[in-house]
């Protein structure tokens, strides 16, 4: 088996252990000839940890491209878009929405998302339950 | 007509109708107009019953009506429907529409429908004095809507006297909204006001094609009346900062929790502690009551009526000792505590927290504000139960108010006979409370058939609380409470007084004794308790109060009676109104449940703590 020594850099074929070490056999410690210095090769606690010292970014794949029109919901919090559409359940939802101003071409801003839906629209501020909020759908403006 | 309109009516007292959005300071402004208070209140909804005042305007009398707030003239709730239903059935009123200056396109919303049905009015911007209101020009959207358009602030009282003049001259609005071919023809063939039209087409499957046309008139008036860009909250106000935490879903908790130590500290601490130990072994104890003897054995009254003031059932020396050193001290104190939460909006905020876990009970966070208020006073609370958008919610919301929602006046007993038992005899008490909430809502939300309303709240500003405003609200609920609470009292003591002269209290104690000593493991003497907890639970809970005084309730005993008095139907006020809102059958049936699950409750209580050998 072939080492290189992480500290000096030395390449060597055995990790030759003193016998007077308690631990010479069965330790996971392998040691450098030429500094001395001991490091561990391989095992399953310092993989963890060696890859999560050395975690980079992960690959990501590349966004896809953004709706036009989105579920309300979907808005990033902080995000203002304008109401596209408010999905037909009933006729006294629309009309309770309608009456705090949110109607199509309505502009609202995505004040939380928990513990309930609130959005700002205007200087009214509202709270709803997800499965409203799912049900507004909206526009992105591209500026 | 409209010629005819213009000229006020030879009434004999002409009517001014307020209507207007939730949360615009309409209850304010007419208390400014009418020199009369109203409850004033930051979360929507609150005004459920209907206050009217004479009030001079422009050198005559009139009837000045205050409204439920509305979002539209389509009404969504009972309360809408009410502010409707005033309007239509008061054609001869002068229509004020009260709006936030802030919020114009709310506000113009319902002027709009207000047009359309016909409604000549005068419009009054309100809060003109926040920063919210620059950069409205109330003299463009006179000219574009066509009525009188004042600018006032009923906190400051800017203009209220030249919004009383105008009062008396509304003017029909001339804006009108193009439907669209297909709507107006349907409109005109019903023949009926357009408005009316509008409203039946809205439930009809057309609600979306008119919000639709209507906002987009409302947004181009909007347009002529502000400058651009000036209609922008200023987002870095610490106020706006600490409402949004407040809802936050990590830092809300917190906050919660901050809220509910400083409940405890000022209603727990200072109410029930301070003002209860003061009143009760100073002033009462030690100096009203032995003057209250003296007196009473200074005149000449027989034994009979002597004792029915000062005996140990007397009217002063058991029931206005009670009444005023044991149970207004807290009432008082969390009036107070619970108007800062009002007005200050959070009550709004706490119901985005809490809609989840109130979903469970088949409610939705708009049952906060009953639940809530039922800590108080579980009667004020029912009434409020209209705000709930379903039959089912309201119900539910009845049955654990009258179950598991201690009143302020029983907290402060509670609170104080708890305390010194430590913290498992609390928690004890405090689970079992919490988890019959919980489950009976739970079971409630299965049994009973309906859907709980869809949640849909208004989230108002957070704003800081007026103190004087508060005093006052304070003020007007304790009068209430006095005249609710102490006749009860003494009528509940006069009952126990006269089983006591004729001899049959022993009997009823005796009588009861299978259900009080064996079931509930009491001493027999608690059943007094029972018997005027009745009448008023947190009666019943003063009178174990005194018991545990005088050194007759073991700590076991006293969670016992504790949580069986706290599950019990809170007086007879709150049944008799139970009975009012939910019919007889409905109140009977939930009374009769909550009666066996109390005493049930506390059987298996008595039994688990004898099985594991529990001493608290």
């Amino acid at each position: 088996m072939a080492y290189e020594c992480p500290l000096c850099g030395t390449d060597f074929e055995h990790a030759d252990c003193r016998s007077a070490c308690p631990m010479s056999r069965g330790c996971a410690m392998v040691r450098c000839p030429r500094c001395g210095y001991e490091f561990v090769e391989s095992g399953k606690l310092a993989d963890m940890l060696r890859r999560w010292i050395r975690r980079g970014p992960k690959p990501q794949p590349a966004p896809p491209p953004e709706p036009a029109v989105r579920r309300l919901t979907d808005l990033a919090v902080g995000a203002t878009a304008s109401i596209a559409f408010i999905a037909p359940t009933s006729a006294s939802r629309i009309n309770k929405l309608a009456s705090f101003g949110l109607v199509p071409g309505s502009e609202v801003r995505l004040v939380s998302r928990r513990p309930a839906v609130v959005l700002q629209c205007g200087a009214t501020s509202i709270a709803v339950e997800d499965e409203i909020g799912r049900d507004i759908y909206v526009r992105v403006d591209a500026a | 007509m409209s010629q005819l309109a213009l000229v006020p009516q030879p009434a004999p007292t002409p009517k001014v109708l307020l209507i207007g959005n939730p949360n615009v300071g309409k209850s304010l402004l007419f208390t400014r107009l009418t020199n009369r208070y109203v409850t004033v209140s930051n979360y929507p909804g609150t005004t459920v019953e209907i206050t009217t005042a004479k009030a001079d305007l422009d050198g005559e009398l009139c009837e000045i009506i205050d409204t439920p707030g509305t979002n539209g003239l389509t009404p969504q709730s009972n309360d809408e429907r009410v502010a409707r239903d005033i309007l239509l059935a008061t054609p001869d009123a002068d229509v004020i529409q009260v709006g936030d200056i802030g919020n114009l396109r709310r506000t113009l919303l319902l002027s709009l429908q207000l047009a359309e049905h016909g409604v000549a009015f005068t419009l009054c911007l309100n809060m003109s004095d926040e920063a919210r209101a620059r950069g409205v020009d109330a003299a463009a959207l006179e000219a574009a809507l066509g009525v009188p358009v004042i600018a006032t602030s009923a906190l400051k009282r800017w203009n209220i006297e030249k919004l009383k003049t105008a009062a008396r001259q509304p003017r029909f609005a001339k804006i009108h909204v193009d439907y669209g071919e297909e709507i107006e023809r349907a409109i005109r063939a019903t023949g009926g006001s357009r408005g009316e039209a509008l409203s039946t087409l809205s439930d009809d499957g057309r609600a979306y094609a008119i919000a639709t046309a209507r906002m987009a008139a409302v947004d181009a008036l909007v347009a002529l009346a502000t400058e651009s860009q000036s209609q922008r909250q200023d987002a870095h106000r610490f106020t706006n900062w600490l409402g949004a935490v407040a809802m936050h879903r990590v830092w809300g908790v917190p906050i919660l929790l901050g809220v509910l130590y400083v409940a405890w500290l000022f209603v727990g601490k200072l109410g029930a502690g301070i003002c209860v130990d003061f009143l009760q072994n100073t002033v009462f104890t030690e100096h009203l009551n032995p003057w209250a003897i003296r007196a009473a054995n200074w005149l000449p009254l027989g034994k009979f009526v002597r004792d029915l003031l000062v005996g140990p059932y007397g009217v002063i020396t058991m029931a206005l000792t009670y009444a005023i050193a044991i149970v207004l001290p807290v009432v008082i104190t969390f009036f107070t505590f619970f108007g800062v939460l009002e007005d200050s909006g959070y009550l709004p905020r706490l119901a985005v927290m809490l809609n989840r876990s109130f979903r469970r009970m088949g409610l939705n966070g708009k049952a906060v504000l009953p639940m809530v208020l039922g800590l108080g006073c579980d009667t004020m609370a029912t009434l409020t139960t209209r705000i709930l958008d379903t039959k089912k919610e309201a119900a539910i919301v009845t049955l654990l108010l009258a179950l598991g929602v201690p009143c302020s006046a029983q907290l402060g007993v509670i609170m104080a006979m708890l305390g010194p038992l430590g913290w498992l005899a609390i928690s004890m008490w405090t689970g079992v409370t919490l988890l019959t909430i919980f489950l009976v809502g739970w079971a409630a939300s299965k049994v009973m058939s309906g859907d709980a309303g869809e949640f849909v709240l208004e989230i108002p500003p957070v704003r800081v609380p007026k103190l004087s405003n508060i005093l006052i609200k304070v003020l007007a609920r304790t009068e209430w409470y006095l005249k609710e609470a102490v006749p009860l009292f003494i009528v509940g003591t006069l009952v126990l007084y006269l089983l006591d002269f004729f001899h049959l209290l022993g009997a009823l104690q005796r009588a009861l004794s299978p259900v009080v000593v064996t079931g509930l493991g009491l001493p027999a003497e608690s059943a007094n308790a029972f018997v005027i907890g009745f009448l008023r639970r947190d009666y019943g809970a003063a009178g174990l109060y005194a018991m545990q005084r005088a050194g007759h309730l073991t700590p076991n005993q006293t969670v016992v009676a504790l949580t069986v008095i706290t599950l019990f139907i809170p007086c007879v006020a709150n049944f008799l109104v139970m009975l009012r809102e939910r019919g007889t059958r409905a109140g009977f049936a939930m009374a009769a449940f909550i009666i066996v699950y109390a005493f049930g409750i506390g059987f298996l209580m008595n039994a688990a703590l004898h099985f594991f050998g529990v001493i608290l």
